[in-house]
């Protein structure tokens, strides 16, 4: 699913979406005039847009996020059958975000989070895994869906289409060199194989054309196909020649076909790719021309299908996002004409964030060109309540000091690694922390590198010394505080409630007591570590 | 992207018929202009690519999508080695001592000039997109456009 329908408007989406271009900025940031600008007028974009709002734009790790094809494409069998296909990765770990907060703080204090995670689980072993799954249907079954399928703003509900499981990737080595192989590799939807093919989606048509295009400036030559990482695993034969950085070294008088001089001059296969002979297309309209099909006229039915199918949590973190977002823009009458817009979406939603922009009279309100189609809500479109509750490929992070209890830490740890997650104990210094029963044990990160933002919960084991004495230290309390902030689980011992009550932060369920090593308390902490305390959000910030 | 240009009028043509190149330009006080292709063909529909038919493939005879895709897949170019971010403004630099005994420069010889100047600050380790926060060496580099060369 995208922003447009149709690839000419690439060009000025991305242009209204990327640093405005008088003043060079916001960087990496849609929360400026321009894109919601342009946003406003292009009410296709709404769907998107909604999906953009949402939690999923904030990944906790590129391991827990899915991945979609966008559009319909076809496969065609060995008897020249044709169905059209959405392809869908599902992230094995499920689908996990952050919190607005949590993702702008950890921009500061790790640039490189998502990068530094996926080098860190493939090199552990800890193996990052999707299971590719397929929607397969017909072209007469995609008459009867109330969308069109090759409008690239729409989704295919899986209660419509269910997804078969088909296989699984796994991701278990890491490039030897960033340059060579992950900057200079080249993605293209036209790369295709025999038995699958295209569809007349007008944005997959634009973009058939567009990569290709793109690498040549980006990697300079026309032989860009010939750099190790791009290099087919199967045989090339062909009479393209020369241009920049050619490896090849073809021998022979004959770069052309048909010939009689060269004797292995590459030939055309029958069981070679052929186009879909597609029938005409199922329309009224069979004249050539810059034509929107009627059947894409729809703009805002499914924006209120994903909205309304979010949970209450989902519907408010959306509310904040639009909030926030239109609070950067300068311009009142775009702020307005935007929710106007999402008047088309629901009502509670407008008011919501109208309200939140105080914004007084009834904004503007776009008419829809088409009959509004009223869909179920699909809790599959939700995240929170939908999330897997898992340990695995999450880290916990134990702060402790000098004196800390060594059989409590202990303990936790050995549990912690056994739920599946990994551990990093950080402390005031770097190098050996000093424990309860004399023995030195090597930290893996100093308190103020090593925020809480890089952690699914956390564990504090402190004397009440240390505890006493890390109360005036900002980074021992933000620690604490930025956890409970951003709704993660805290496990304390007596010294880790001082540090608590110092932040300031009330107990709740997710906050669990550990006076020792007893099994239920750690039960109960790992079960709470494997989600957010959802419930904790309207004690820490206003939920507009 | 489509240079955008006033609607041709007598005053904006010179005695050649040809357009002066200001002309040529998009006009940011709201003045009406009209969307052209480099070639300056106007265009009549920036929506809609062109297709065989409703729900048809799109056309490779459709030039003024390849020429608005190929100049934007083309927009990039490479970012400095170091110092790729940094950001910049116009000024000028003002002479208050004359230095004509140690130079013939004139810019630092005419107290009370002023010279127009571009000046970029910079960070020396992160690309174009990375952060302006980060510690680091910070560039500090001043262009003089003097009368007697830049």
């Amino acid at each position: 699913m995208f922003f447009i329908q149709d690839a000419i408007k690439f060009p000025d989406l991305v242009h209204a979406l990327k640093m405005e271009p008088d003043r060079g900025f916001p960087q990496a940031a849609s929360a400026h005039d321009t894109f919601w600008d342009f946003i406003s007028l292009m009410p296709e974009s709404m769907h998107m847009v909604m999906w953009a709002m949402s939690d999923r734009t904030l990944p906790r790790s590129l391991r827990m996020m899915d991945g979609f094809g966008v559009h319909s494409f076809r496969m065609v069998n060995a008897s020249g059958e044709s169905t059209f296909v959405k392809f869908h990765w599902r992230a094995a770990l499920g689908v996990q975000s952050m919190v607005w907060d949590e993702a702008v703080r950890t921009a500061g204090a790790d640039p490189d989070f998502h990068r530094r995670d996926l080098w860190d689980a493939i090199q552990s072993g800890d193996f990052p895994e999707w299971e590719l799954s397929v929607q397969l249907f017909t072209e007469e079954e995609a008459q009867e869906f109330p969308f069109d399928h090759l409008d690239p703003t729409k989704l295919i509900p899986e209660e419509l289409v269910p997804l078969l499981p088909i296989g699984r990737m796994v991701l278990d080595r890491m490039p030897d060199n960033f340059f060579a192989e992950t900057e200079q590799v080249a993605f293209c939807p036209a790369n295709i194989v025999p038995g699958i093919d295209f569809s007349n989606d007008p944005l997959l048509q634009g973009r058939l054309f567009s990569y290709q295009d793109t690498q040549l400036l980006r990697l300079g030559s026309p032989n860009f196909h010939q750099l190790p990482i791009n290099l087919a695993r199967c045989p090339v034969n062909n009479n393209q020649r020369d241009g920049r950085m050619q490896m090849q070294v073809p021998t022979g008088r004959v770069n052309y076909e048909p010939n009689s001089l060269g004797g292995r001059s590459p030939k055309e296969m029958a069981a070679g790719f052929r186009t879909f002979p597609e029938a005409q297309p199922y329309s009224s309209s069979n004249s050539k021309g810059r034509i929107r099909s009627e059947s894409f006229a729809d703009h805002f039915s499914q924006a209120t299908m994903f909205y309304r199918s979010q949970s209450a949590t989902e519907q408010s973190h959306i509310v904040s996002a639009l909030i926030f977002e239109l609070s950067k823009v300068e311009t009142p009458e775009i702020r307005c004409r935007v929710v106007g817009c999402l008047h088309q979406i629901d009502e509670d939603l407008a008011v919501r964030v109208s309200n939140g922009l105080g914004l007084t009279g009834v904004p503007q309100t776009l008419e829809s060109p088409a009959g509004i189609i009223e869909y179920p809500t699909f809790c599959s479109l939700q995240l929170i309540n939908e999330r897997q509750r898992t340990l695995r490929g999450r880290c916990v992070g134990i702060m402790i000091s000098d004196g800390s209890d060594a059989l409590l830490l202990d303990t936790v740890r050995s549990e912690i690694q056994h739920a599946g997650a990994s551990t990093r104990i950080v402390a005031p210094r770097i190098g050996e922390t000093k424990l309860s029963n004399g023995v030195q044990i090597v930290t893996d990160g100093q308190l103020a590198g090593h925020p809480s933002v890089f952690f699914d919960a956390i564990v504090v084991l402190l004397t009440v010394e240390a505890a006493t004495f890390l109360t005036r230290d900002a980074s021992a309390t933000s620690f604490v505080r930025d956890a409970y902030t951003h709704l993660k689980a805290i496990a304390v011992d007596i010294g880790g409630q001082i540090l608590m009550d110092a932040a300031g932060c009330e107990v709740d369920e997710s906050v669990v007591k550990l006076c020792e090593a007893d099994a239920d308390s750690i039960r109960q902490f790992l079960s709470a570590a494997e989600t957010r305390l959802w419930s904790r959000e309207p004690a820490i910030r206003s939920m507009p | 992207m489509a240079k955008s240009r006033k609607k041709p009028s007598k005053s904006s043509v010179d005695g050649d018929g040809v357009e002066s190149r200001g002309k040529r330009q998009a006009k940011a006080d709201g003045t009406e202009c009209f969307l052209t292709t480099n070639q300056g063909l106007p265009v009549s529909d920036n929506q809609n690519s062109l297709h065989t038919s409703q729900n048809g493939p799109v056309l490779l005879e459709d030039f003024i999508l390849r020429e608005k895709i190929t100049h934007f897949d083309h927009e990039r170019i490479p970012e400095r080695i170091v110092h790729a971010r940094g950001t910049g403004a116009h000024g000028y630099f003002e002479l208050t001592e004359s230095l004509a005994d140690y130079t013939t420069a004139r810019v630092l010889t005419e107290v009370g000039m002023r010279t127009p100047v571009f000046a970029r600050f910079s960070t020396v380790a992160g690309g174009a997109g990375s952060a302006d926060t980060p510690r680091d060496v910070r560039g500090f580099a001043v262009k003089f456009y003097t009368s007697e060369g830049n």
